[in-house]
């Protein structure tokens, strides 16, 4: 209980009025089918930019390849499920694990590499993993792609009538995965990344053993990447290569992150929030928008808002700056509610 | 053995145009820093320059590189000055979230660009077809006319780029930038003209390059994407900001692909590009054509 | 403890053709205070970077006690009670004072709780309490200077290198500073000191090692080496050292 009070604290109470809307959404509009999906996908890549932003937000090390862990965990369960008949829970499950493990092997070649080098070598692995998911048809379905059978409500096989079930599953997904990265950046894991993003020869000058931690790091970003690829393939039943480990998803997973703010902890929600829905509302395929539209409004949308602030949203000041407090006092922002130390900065978290 | 000079030659004429574009984005990354995401969308632009000067006008695409050359010098100036420059200017910003902004806002260019190709042209492929249709038959390997007439034109247009970079004041100082940008700037380079003109001239490569690319591969709006992570190959590959590097390398990524197409499989063709970058990353991340050792 | 706290023998780093090391011999005892100077280039930085892991030597070794430093990576050697400063500030400008010092105390301390500890106790001990809430780049250059000492104290450390501290302070900053140092190395920490204010080195030192190109070229008392014409010429050139009527 504890740990809640001082979120809500650390957070300013935003996080409270954040709970209550989201979990009453389906309440005001249960009847729209539309705007239960887009909540949905809303909330699943929420949860797989919150995973990006511990590696690349807090430690700095910019991953254009989370696509990489979307994509085993909608892979790794579709495939369990329709070749093995295996429990869709289980699938799930062993989703992670995979992605966990990938993280472990990739990390292991890539995080030696610094700064853009990283980011192009994640970006070209999860190319490598979309030509490759095509090119081995016979477990992967090829381009075709997979498609998950029909179970109807069947419940024990996470497959559920009612499309609500599924917004409850995202929305707990993405709050445990905020949680997670909320404990990540208070805890002493939290302070080593930011401060291997900063400056990595001072960190390791000061002990930070840099490699061990990235890979920690990325290992624990990679778990909320393969949740949202498993919960996305069991709410929309299909996947192929380029909807899993193309370069869209890929970028995507950064750019929901770097709107709203990479590093900070509200950065990924609020850039979800923004850009997942404009998309959905304006998708040729379910208006009469032509074909295109919708991404050309999502990219001048990126625009606009990295234009004034190319930090993303949490950085915007919004014309509330408070006169700078004296000397010793808290850092101007916001309030600081823990003095005693590992408590980032508002700059880092806001 | 006819297959395996089929197979160089093919891959030496495209790697040519690879060649070109990614001196293109080297030029860009060594002066100003930025990792242009949307570069192989200035590809497809000159393309579809290409395509539309053809079917209007009945302009060969030979001709047209002269229209698309001056029409991606103005975009790139844009993109630079209302975009790039804007990153560089925000108060209180590091070096790094500066370039992490960049990053982001180019891929919002590219997302911008190839999308509004697909609402004017749509999705489906189109082509320059009929201007230099011959093959010639060299000892039992084919060469297409368009394939052939392509890379000596990106050729030509590279030496031209490099006796510029040697000869001229501002090829001076660009090279002076690139080499030490405080002392450069400290010998009173404007750095923000230097890094207006070599982002322009970046994106004028790279639309000439697309624009005779045109003659013999077909463009989709979504093109692009493969030219950009080809483009950083070669760039990596040539070591970042070299110029000759990014040509040669060209040359180099082309034959890979073409051996990886032809022995083992078409569309694995990227496959082994790719793994060979990461390879190149790891051990070699200062460039496998350059001679200096990395920095710490 | 038997034997000296620091053992540096042979050490040479070699970049390329360029020999910024060569063949260094020095020890330094527990509680000593030792100052390296030397004109630019000289290599006193890179022989820094050495101990402090950052660099590889070409050839030689290091020891801390019985344990053998070279070949280590910066973060080892830094467990291993060798903590540093930078000559150009390196500090993690966006975040607190508090947050700084947490960050090193984190990597030996066995819990948060206890490394926001100790970081309470090191800004005590420097008097940076008042300090502990302000991001870094909002502080003054002598106080991000002292930051930097805090951060490397909150490793608790068997040896403190400082890297030219005082570049870049004024007269009564640079005051400041040195009463730090000489506190620290009073209560006991074994210090080596980079300067090239020779005043500085000639107040702190208890012994002053002479790097020229590389080349050990003096050890001794403060006031020995100021005397040795060797330096004398490093510093001044062959004909001051000529005019001083010392034979070269």
């Amino acid at each position: 209980m504890n740990a809640v009070t001082r979120l809500l604290r650390s957070t300013g109470g935003l996080g409270l009025v954040v709970l209550v809307l989201v979990a009453s959404l389906p309440l005001w509009f249960i009847q729209t089918n539309f705007v239960l999906s887009v909540a949905t996908l809303t909330l699943i890549f929420m949860a797989a930019s919150l995973g990006w932003n511990v590696i690349s937000g807090f430690g700095g090390q910019i991953s254009f390849g989370h696509s990489i862990f979307f994509g085993l965990g909608a892979y790794t369960t579709a495939i369990l499920q329709v070749h093995y008949h295996l429990n869709a829970y289980l699938g799930v499950l062993l989703g992670v694990v995979v992605a966990v493990v990938l993280a472990v092997l990739l990390g292991a070649v890539t995080l030696r590499l610094r700064g853009i080098y990283f980011s192009l070598a994640t970006f070209a692995l999860t190319l490598v993993f979309a030509i490759l998911t095509g090119h081995y048809e016979g477990f992967t379905g090829g381009e075709v792609g997979l498609t998950l059978p029909l179970l109807g409500d069947a419940p024990g096989e996470f497959s559920f009538e009612n499309k609500v079930t599924f917004y409850w599953i995202a929305m707990i997904l993405a709050a445990l995965a905020f949680v997670a990265t909320w404990l990540v950046l208070r805890s002493r894991l939290g302070l080593q990344l930011r401060a291997i993003q900063a400056d990595q020869e001072a960190a390791q000058a000061s002990g930070v053993l840099a490699f061990r931690v990235k890979l920690t790091g990325l290992v624990i970003s990679a778990v909320p990447a393969a949740l949202a690829g498993s919960v996305y393939m069991q709410y929309v039943g299909f996947i192929d290569p380029d909807s899993a480990f193309g370069a869209t998803v890929a970028t995507q997973i950064a750019v929901i992150a770097f709107v709203g703010g990479a590093g900070k902890l509200w950065g990924p929600v609020v850039g979800a929030v923004i850009l997942v829905p404009l998309q959905q509302l304006l998708n040729s395929s379910l208006s009469a928008y032509p074909a295109g539209f919708n991404l050309v409004v999502y990219a001048l949308v990126v625009l606009v808002i990295l234009w004034i602030e190319p930090r993303g949203i949490m950085s915007m000041r919004f014309r509330r700056r408070r006169a700078r407090p004296p000397t010793g006092a808290a850092p101007p922002g916001e309030p600081d509610p823990e003095p005693a130390a590992a408590v980032p900065s508002s700059r880092e978290a806001g | 053995m006819t297959t395996l000079v089929q197979t160089l030659v093919s891959g030496i004429l495209v790697g040519g145009l690879y060649g070109l574009f990614s001196s293109g984005l080297t030029l860009i990354f060594g002066i100003t820093r930025v990792i242009n995401f949307a570069h192989g969308d200035f590809v497809t632009l000159g393309m579809y320059g290409a395509v539309l000067l053809f079917a209007s006008a009945g302009l060969s695409p030979l001709i047209g590189i002269v229209p698309v050359a001056i029409i991606s010098f103005v975009l790139g100036l844009i993109v630079y000055r209302v975009i790039v420059r804007r990153t560089l200017s925000v108060k209180g910003i590091s070096a790094v979230d500066a370039q992490h902004g960049q990053l982001v806002l180019t891929l919002a260019v590219s997302i911008l660009i190839s999308n509004v190709l697909l609402m004017i042209f749509g999705p489906s492929p189109q082509a320059v077809q009929g201007v230099l249709p011959a093959v010639y038959d060299v000892f039992g390997v084919y060469i297409a006319q368009a394939r052939l007439v392509s890379f000596v034109i990106a050729l030509v247009v590279f030496l031209l780029l490099y006796l510029a970079l040697q000869r001229t004041l501002y090829g001076k100082a660009i090279r002076a930038t690139v080499d030490d940008r405080d002392m450069a700037s400290m010998v009173g380079v404007d750095p923000d003209k230097v890094y207006a003109v070599s982002f322009s001239v970046g994106i004028m490569l790279t639309g000439v390059a697309g624009c005779v690319l045109a003659t013999y591969y077909p463009v989709t709006p979504t093109t692009g994407a493969g030219f950009l992570i080809i483009a950083f190959v070669t760039v990596v590959m040539g070591g970042l900001g070299n110029v000759v590097g990014a040509f040669v390398a060209g040359l180099l990524v082309g034959i890979i692909q073409q051996v990886t197409a032809i022995y083992v499989a078409v569309d694995l063709q990227d496959v082994g590009l790719f793994l060979v970058f990461v390879l190149v990353l790891v051990l070699r991340p200062q460039g496998i054509l350059s001679g200096r050792r990395a920095s710490a | 403890m038997a034997g000296p706290l620091l053992r540096v023998e042979g050490l040479t780093v070699r970049f390329g053709g360029l020999v910024a090391v060569n063949d260094v011999h020095f020890t330094v005892d527990d509680g000593e205070l030792l100052g390296i100077i030397g004109p630019n280039g000289a290599g006193k930085t890179t022989m820094f970077n050495a101990v402090a892991g950052a660099v590889r030597p070409t050839s030689g070794t290091i020891r801390i006690g019985d344990e053998l430093v070279s070949g280590k990576p910066p973060e080892r050697v830094a467990r291993l009670g060798i903590a540093r400063t930078f000559q150009s500030v390196r500090l993690f400008k966006a975040m607190t004072v508090a947050e700084n010092v947490t960050l090193s105390a984190s990597t030996v301390c066995p819990s948060m709780a206890a490394a926001r500890a100790r970081a309470d106790e090191v800004a005590e001990l420097l008097g940076m309490t008042a300090l502990q809430q302000i991001r870094v780049e909002e502080l003054p250059l002598a106080d991000q200077k002292k930051v930097e000492i805090a951060r490397a104290l909150a490793l608790r450390p068997k040896l403190l290198l400082l890297d030219e501290m005082m570049s870049g302070l004024n007269q009564s900053e640079t005051r400041d500073i040195i009463g730090v140092i000489k506190q620290l190395n009073g209560d006991g920490l074994t210090t080596i000191v980079i300067e090239h204010v020779l005043r500085v080195i000639m107040e702190l030192s208890h012994r002053v090692l002479v790097l020229d190109h590389g080349v050990q070229i003096a050890e001794g008392p403060p006031r020995d080496v100021m005397r040795d014409p060797r330096v004398v010429e490093a510093y001044l050139g062959r004909s001051a050292a000529q005019n001083l009527g010392e034979p070269a």
